[in-house]
């Protein structure tokens, strides 16, 4: 089968390429590598290659899916092979396999924030559970227009786990992938909505893992 | 990564630029380095990933084992404001270490309006932009490129200048350096050992005596400096290390391509024309050495397009073979073959049509005169009928967008002449009528203009610079002229020009004006965003210096310039000679018929040079 599904990470400084410039890196990657992808007909030719949910800039990821249509067959272990030395810096080829259920049928990513506290407010944990039990989580998101629209995140942000390290407190959350996408800043924006003292001094925000409609691992 | 550099990142425009990371970057461990460069591009990001000198000196300067060069550049006005901010110091891409740990700090300069960014990123870094404030060894600052060739204006803040090219230059200058900072020497004593290398200038070794009128009355050597310093070049262009494994930037840049250089220097001594004049001799690469690079470069970098560069592609001797070496590679890996300058006339749309694969983009000619008489002047060897007979050319091909190139302002111009730019796109216009094989599809003419500034180490060395009054009648006339509906006319403002102006031809009493502008928060000014006349208009008041002295007067040919003390290679004879015969409207032609002795030769230590010998050939035959 020429379509693949490449699973990969994208970790440290190369957070901060957008996802347009990432798909670039890919194509060049590809060429590097010598690994020939099917092109798109049309006017404008372009390498047959999608990643369906798009990582926002300054965000981290463990679980990424990547998925193109080579020109030929070629066994797995053997991309992975090829790729290897071919990618910058912080992009890591995790997995690859066949395309055996559309990308859409991911339903939630597995959503870690790194917050960093001055000082961690009293009953942190408490707090932030109090604040996902909530009966309506309205946060205001500026839409492309430039106004601003209020949105319920209820229902489509589950709090996971919450442990608290020597230097930051790790909160573990389920988020919406798509129809509707949670951005999981909102969280942050949750935060200051309706418990400020929880926004803290600095946060990362990482991918953790990609699950189906009923949270089993998505592959 | 620290929290609040991450916190910075996340709210800036296009982060990438500053967090480094790219495939090719060069990652050394610091246990084994000796000497730590911080090569700075005094423009932002986009830009200097897209400059070769610096692609070139990263490569050469890393494959010394005890040395780790890293790459900083200056950040955009929103990086730049929160970074001052929060007190967060420049930063090199690949170590993310502050400027300040870093032993020689250098500068690629390619052009004037980068001046104020030099000092603003020594400043962002906390080490003082004044050379006599920084006394240790450490913190270096070096600046080599075009920047060296008038050092005057910036001599006050460059401890090294390096002339001329860096492949060889640049690492015997670094083992110096090493060696010096193994023996713990002072800074002075190293300065003293260092302006022994060939084509290194030291400004704190001279001393400068002025007349009454502020002109200079002479240098004065201090501790057997050498005087003039004279250019480095590069012999044997095969046999310098040439990148096939540059860094692939992970974001859009302006020239995201493989770049070869196929020569160096050009046979044609364009009158007004910097680069023809100074860098010399011409030297050309071997076409083999160039098909293997290319083909190198495209496995290693991923890169899908490859582009040719040199003054003047048509020059290069061994053209055909080298697109018909690269062109069965280009066509089975989807790379394309871009051929900038090129000369149109057939061979050259042949090329075109077998390389380009793309749409027909627009074809630019640079005419620079608008009247034979002009062209000759400047010694721009094109006539009207070439320029007619490539458009009738190109139209039957199918083109039909043209760009014509001019300048306003040049020695000898009168307002004629001006208005022979518009009857040649008149010209233009009826020959497409003429030939063109689709009237429907439309005629485009672009007419640019922009304004002359006299440059160092050219003819027009001595010539008055005009000021943005006339430039703006001269602009009007044309503009009037202009009859033809498939003519746009754009000019460029003559703003920058009078800075440029000044800057290019400056004297050592510039550095003061240049550090005013820098406190009135100059910076990144080659960005409309971010230039502004008036700072260099209340600087210059404030130092007491005119614009009159700089731009608006002719230099006599015996008066002492303040670029005097950097020896280009060519003669001061020749240059004056060519002036002369500017003004007698009198063209000198091509150095490739007959070698003119402009003495750039005796650069090479063969006494080389590939129009010297193009011409004894054609001599012989």
């Amino acid at each position: 089968m020429e379509k693949k599904r490449l699973r990969f990470q994208k970790t440290g400084n190369i957070a901060f390429i957008s996802h347009l410039d990432l798909m670039h890196t890919f194509s060049r990657a590809f060429s590097r590598a010598g690994l020939a992808l099917k092109y798109s007909e049309g006017f404008n030719p372009r390498p047959v290659m999608s990643s369906p949910f798009p990582l926002s800039v300054g965000q981290e990821s463990l679980c990424e899916i990547l998925d193109i249509t080579l020109k030929n067959d070629i066994p797995d272990n053997e991309i992975k092979q090829m790729l290897l030395n071919k990618l910058p810096e912080g992009i890591k080829i995790t997995d690859v396999y066949d395309q055996t259920v559309k990308s859409s049928l991911a339903k939630w990513i597995g959503v870690q924030f790194r917050l960093k506290y001055k000082q961690v407010p009293d009953k942190c944990e408490n707090r932030i559970r109090a604040l996902f039990d909530r009966e309506e989580i309205v946060i205001s998101k500026r839409t492309k227009s430039g106004a601003l629209s209020d949105t319920d995140i209820k229902g489509n942000a589950l709090f996971k786990s919450f442990e608290q390290s020597e230097d930051a407190c790790l909160l573990n959350t389920y988020l919406s992938a798509s129809e509707p996408t949670v951005n999981p800043v909102s969280v942050i924006s949750a935060f200051e909505k309706y418990d400020p003292e929880l926004v803290p001094a600095y946060y990362t925000i990482t991918r953790t893992e990609l699950y189906d409609r009923d949270l089993n691992i998505f592959r | 990564m620290t929290d609040d550099l991450i916190t910075v990142l996340n709210k800036v425009q296009k982060p990438a630029r500053y967090v480094g990371g790219e495939y090719n970057q060069i990652i050394k461990d610091k246990k084994d380095i000796d000497v730590r460069v911080a090569f700075c591009f005094p423009d932002t990001y986009e830009i200097g990933m897209s400059n070769l000198g610096m692609s070139i000196l990263y490569k050469t300067m890393n494959s010394l084992p005890f040395i780790w060069c890293e790459r900083v550049f200056a950040p955009w006005g929103d990086m730049y404001r929160e970074m001052k901010e929060r007190q967060l110091p420049l930063y090199g891409l690949e170590s993310g270490d502050p400027l300040g740990n870093f032993d020689v700090i250098a500068f690629s300069v390619g052009y004037e309006m980068a001046y104020t960014t030099v000092l603003d990123m020594l400043d962002m870094s906390g080490i003082p932009y004044r050379r006599e404030e920084r006394n240790d060894l450490k913190n270096l600052v070096v600046a080599g490129g075009t920047i060296s060739l008038n050092p005057a204006p910036m001599a006050d803040f460059i401890d090294v200048f390096f002339v001329g090219e860096g492949e060889e230059l640049d690492n015997e200058f670094l083992a110096i350096y090493k060696d010096a900072k193994d023996k713990g020497l002072g800074k002075d004593e190293f300065l003293k050992k260092a302006s022994r290398i060939r084509g290194v200038y030291v400004p704190a070794l001279y001393d400068i005596e002025y007349n009454e009128d502020m002109t200079i009355k002479r240098f004065l050597p201090k501790e057997d400096a050498p005087f003039p310093v004279r250019k480095r070049v590069i012999e044997d262009l095969d046999s310098v290390p040439f990148p096939t494994d540059p860094i692939v930037p992970n974001t859009e840049v302006v020239h995201d391509r493989i770049s070869l250089e196929l020569f160096r220097g050009c046979f044609r001594g364009c009158r007004f024309c910097q680069a023809g004049f100074t860098y010399r001799p011409i030297r050309m690469k071997d076409s083999e050495t160039l098909r293997r690079q290319g083909i190198e470069a495209v496995n290693s970098t991923g890169h899908n397009e490859i582009t040719l560069l040199s003054l003047s592609t048509s020059d290069y001797c061994e053209l055909e073979n080298l697109c018909d070496g690269l062109l069965k590679f280009c066509e089975e890996r989807s790379v394309g073959l871009s051929l900038p300058s090129l000369r149109v006339d057939n061979f050259s749309i042949d090329l075109m049509e077998k390389v380009q694969k793309v749409r027909k983009s627009g074809l630019t000619f640079a005419v620079e005169g608008g009247s034979q008489r002009l062209r000759d002047a400047i010694n721009k060897n094109v006539t009207e009928e070439e320029v007619m007979n490539s458009c009738r050319i190109a139209f039957e091909g199918g083109w039909n967008t043209i760009k014509l190139y001019y300048m306003l302002g040049l020695p000898t111009e009168t307002d004629e002449d001006i208005r022979g730019i518009a009857e040649m796109s008149d010209k233009v216009q009826y020959t497409w009528r003429t030939y063109t094989r689709n009237r429907k599809r439309g005629l485009k003419v672009t007419v640019s203009t922009s304004c002359f500034i006299p440059k160092p180490h050219t003819p027009f060395q001595w010539e008055k610079q005009v000021g943005m009054d006339e430039y703006l009648r001269k602009v009007n006339i044309l503009r009037d002229s202009i009859k033809a509906k498939s003519v746009t006319y754009n000019w460029h403002d003559a703003e920058t020009s009078i800075v440029e102006g000044i800057l290019s031809r400056g004297d050592f009493r510039i550095g003061k004006v240049i550090e005013s502008v820098f406190k009135k928060g100059g910076r990144l000014e080659a960005w409309f965003e971010y230039f502004d006349l008036n700072r260099w208009l209340e600087a210059l008041d404030e130092n007491g210096l005119s614009l009159d002295f700089y731009l608006f007067r002719d230099r006599a040919y015996d008066e002492v310039l303040p670029w005097d003390i950097i020896d280009v290679g060519v003669l001061k004879g020749f240059l004056i000679n060519e002036n002369r015969k500017a003004h007698r409207n009198e063209l000198t032609g091509d150095c490739g018929e007959r070698c003119l002795g402009c003495g750039a030769f005796t650069l090479t230590e063969g006494g080389y040079c590939y129009g010297k010998e193009k011409a004894a050939l054609s001599k012989d035959r």
